[in-house]
């Protein structure tokens, strides 16, 4: 017995306003955490950052899983917990919540125990006609009259927005409800797509598309027909970009669609999203002159990629376009950097050439749009003529299985929130008989009204003439 | 086309004067100044209306696309929470003018802001990712949450203030009529900040980014301020919490509202880095 007691302390203290109160508390202190600190999943490097901060606050954020604070298996426990508290919370509420939405509308004798009294002189029709008329008057419409078989009593019911009552526990709902969204969030597939130029119309294997990860296995191929962006006429800044897709099972075309910037295309449950446009350089396609340097004389000429082998056979020599600088400069340190799309900004590539026999004439040579001076200079050079670097465009794909029962939630919650803040119930029981009128507020709005009730009550009562 | 800016110095000046009208009128106990400056209020509210309005057209959507436009039409929101509750008469003329001269100092100080040489009011066009309906809706929803929040962070500094001075039955009933109308403002404010900034934000989100949520910094301080919201109404209306403390959660979410609208551009970098 005394075991049973106990749990049931535990669960109503599990199910508490008071724990309510304490875990939000606790979860609104935890995402400030999580929102100043920054997280190492989205920020590079995270750990250096901690590190600066200084010895001790470095472990306090690493052990305390504060690098990672909604991820982490503390703040899981914390959410946990909240929904419990949550569920126990609306449960308990439930009893009393669906009573009166739903019914409520009989004769309840116990009530006359907690109900304010008003003594009066006139029989109970004129009581009941008095009462019935200032309910009205502030706007209570629905006034139902119940009588008690035993004592003959009547008793009035009147409510207003009886339907609000279940306003919070729909809030409660819908919070859980995100909770569970949230949850099946791990069954959440996402993958990107990287396509330039060379790549249009390349039809993409359902399975090797993902970059940096595991596959992510999508159920038909995808094939990028086409992709660009649009700017606007006067300013020429991108105003957005899209891309053409073919969706295919084998050889059989499923759909084709077009995927904007904030207008994604979903085909069996799986969103494409245009994520970045931009180029791609590591795809560059350069048009080299081979100069034969002693009497700098342009002798053929070698079309390539980024990464691509080229050869010359009548000079017994290979390409290898190893790295292409949109601007070539040196950092410091004497090293080669790309200084990125400035203006005036020279274009270089940085080739490795080999002997098509295995010969021993290797050499790295980095072909400028003209001859360097330098003091060894092999029998070939290079002079970089024309560069074409193709447009890239990244497309993100997600499929989640939470988005529906999210929206459920949030839709819950905007309801409820109309219910309890706006539609909030009113709802009186009066008892009549015996020369006496017995009232009971039943809801918090009712409480709060009761005042302003009982006077206009006692108003009509001293002036019955004006009923 | 106009892009606004005159019409919104115009009401810039407009609050600044309110300001100082509505101080002389509470100081000098003059209420026919602190009616003139209800009247120049509602004027501004209008050039400042008028201003977004054109510049919306310009623009050829919903002008809270840049800091500019982000800090005018914040202040926009303040006017507009507190002149949506003048004719309900929820105050004594006193403490609606107390309100109405704090309300003109916030938005005064936003709009002065806005036309520092740091904001520059030129008319940009859309980026890619906010060249969306659910612009307007999510902004709009939350500022129109904000501005109700800004009368109930007003009334709780009052409140504050008047609950440390001695006792008196008026006083009383000012303090009383504070608390109700900082739970009245809450509640019209709230269900407008949940519907904009969490509900549409998070449909734009998945539209946008594939993922309703992403605890991006301004994602997390949002629902850190609508958790302080939920806190306050859950002790106040189911706890029946009831004065200073309920003042001070009040005050607490419009400054994390503040911190989440403003703090997180300047100092937090996120998705949501626009501007």
């Amino acid at each position: 017995m005394a075991v049973h007691r106990r749990c049931r302390r535990i669960l109503a203290w599990l199910g508490s306003m008071r724990l309510a109160v304490i875990l939000l508390t606790l979860v609104t202190i935890a995402a400030i955490v999580g929102g100043i600190v920054p997280q190492a999943p989205i920020t590079p490097n995270a750990d250096d950052l901690y590190r600066a901060y200084g010895t001790f606050w470095h472990r306090l954020i690493t052990r305390l899983a504060l690098d990672d604070v909604f991820h982490s298996a503390w703040f899981f426990a914390l959410l946990s917990l909240f929904a419990l508290n949550l569920v126990l919370c609306t449960a308990r509420r439930a009893r009393n919540s669906l009573r009166l939405a739903f019914g409520g509308e009989e004769y309840v004798g116990a009530a006359e125990d907690r109900a304010s009294t008003l003594e009066t002189d006139l029989e109970e029709p004129e009581v009941t006609d008095h009462v019935a008329h200032v309910l009205r008057r502030m706007g209570l419409r629905r006034v139902r009259q119940v009588t008690d078989p035993l004592s003959n009593r009547v008793q009035l019911i009147a409510h207003r927005f009886r339907w609000g009552v279940l306003g919070a526990d729909l809030v409660h709902l819908g919070i859980l409800i995100i909770l569970v969204g949230g949850l099946l969030g791990v069954l959440r597939q996402e993958g990107t797509l990287n396509v330039n130029d060379w790549e249009r119309g390349l039809r993409i294997p359902a399975c090797s598309s993902i970059e940096d990860s595991d596959c992510v296995p999508l159920p038909f191929d995808v094939q990028v027909d086409d992709f660009g962006v649009e700017h606007y006429p006067e300013s020429g800044r991108t105003k957005m970009f899209w891309a053409e897709l073919s969706f295919w099972d084998g050889e059989e075309l499923i759909q084709h669609g077009r995927t904007e910037i904030n207008r994604p295309y979903s085909i069996q449950g799986v969103g494409f999203y245009p994520w970045r446009y931009g180029a791609d350089l590591s795809s560059t396609e350069v048009r080299l002159h081979v100069v034969e340097t002693e009497r700098e004389i342009v002798i053929s000429e070698v079309m390539l990629r980024v990464g691509e082998v080229g050869t010359l056979p009548d000079l017994d020599l290979q390409v290898t376009a190893l790295r292409f600088y949109q601007a070539f400069g040196l950092d410091a340190a004497g090293k080669p950097v790309d200084l990125g799309n400035v203006s005036g900004g020279t274009p270089a590539v940085l080739l490795q050439v080999d002997s098509v026999d295995g010969g021993s004439s290797s050499y790295r040579d980095l072909a400028l749009p003209f001859l360097s001076e330098t003091a060894t200079r092999p029998t070939y050079s290079f002079l970089l003529v024309e560069s074409r670097i193709p447009a890239s465009m990244q497309i993100h794909f997600v499929r989640s299985p939470g988005f529906r029962v999210v929206w459920s939630g949030f839709l819950l919650i905007m309801i409820g929130l109309a219910g309890a803040l706006y539609f909030a119930p009113t709802r009186f029981r009066f008892t009549i008989g015996e020369g006496k009128l017995m009232f009971i507020a039943e809801t918090r709005r009712a409480k709060a009204q009761l005042g302003k009730l009982v006077d206009a009550i006692n108003d009509s009562l001293d002036h019955p003439e004006e009923v | 086309m106009s892009n606004g800016v005159l019409f919104f110095d115009a009401a810039a000046a407009g609050y600044a004067a309110v300001f100082f009208v509505f101080l002389f009128g509470l100081v000098l106990k003059k209420r026919w100044m602190c009616r003139i400056a209800q009247g120049v209020l509602v004027v501004a509210f209008l050039a400042q209306t008028v201003g977004l309005v054109l510049r919306g057209l310009t623009l050829g959507g919903f002008p809270v696309t840049n800091t500019y436009e982000s800090l005018v039409f914040y202040g926009w929101v303040f006017a507009f929470g507190y002149l949506a509750l003048l004719p309900f008469r929820l105050l004594t003329d006193r403490l609606r003018d107390s309100i109405g001269l704090f309300v003109a100092l916030l938005t005064a100080a936003f709009m002065v802001l806005a036309s520092s040489p740091l904001r520059s009011p030129e008319i940009v066009p859309l980026v890619p990712a906010l060249r969306s309906h659910w612009l307007a809706l999510h902004v709009s929803l939350v500022f129109i949450g904000e501005g109700f929040f800004t009368v109930s962070f007003v009334a709780g500094l009052l409140y504050l203030v008047q609950s440390r001075k001695q006792k008196t039955p008026e006083r009383e009933e000012q303090l009383e009529r504070l608390d109700r109308l900082i739970y009245q403002t809450i509640a019209i404010g709230f269900p407008f900040f949940t519907l904009g900034g969490l509900f549409f934000g998070a449909i734009w989100a998945k539209h946008a980014w594939g993922r309703y949520w992403g605890w991006d910094p301004k994602e997390t301080f949002m629902l850190v301020t609508w958790l302080v919201y939920v806190l306050y109404l859950h002790v106040r209306v189911m706890r029946g919490w009831r004065g200073k403390r309920t003042a001070l959660i009040a005050v607490l979410g419009f400054l994390l509202a503040l911190f989440t609208f403003a703090g997180v551009n300047f100092l937090i970098r996120g998705l949501h880095s626009y501007v």
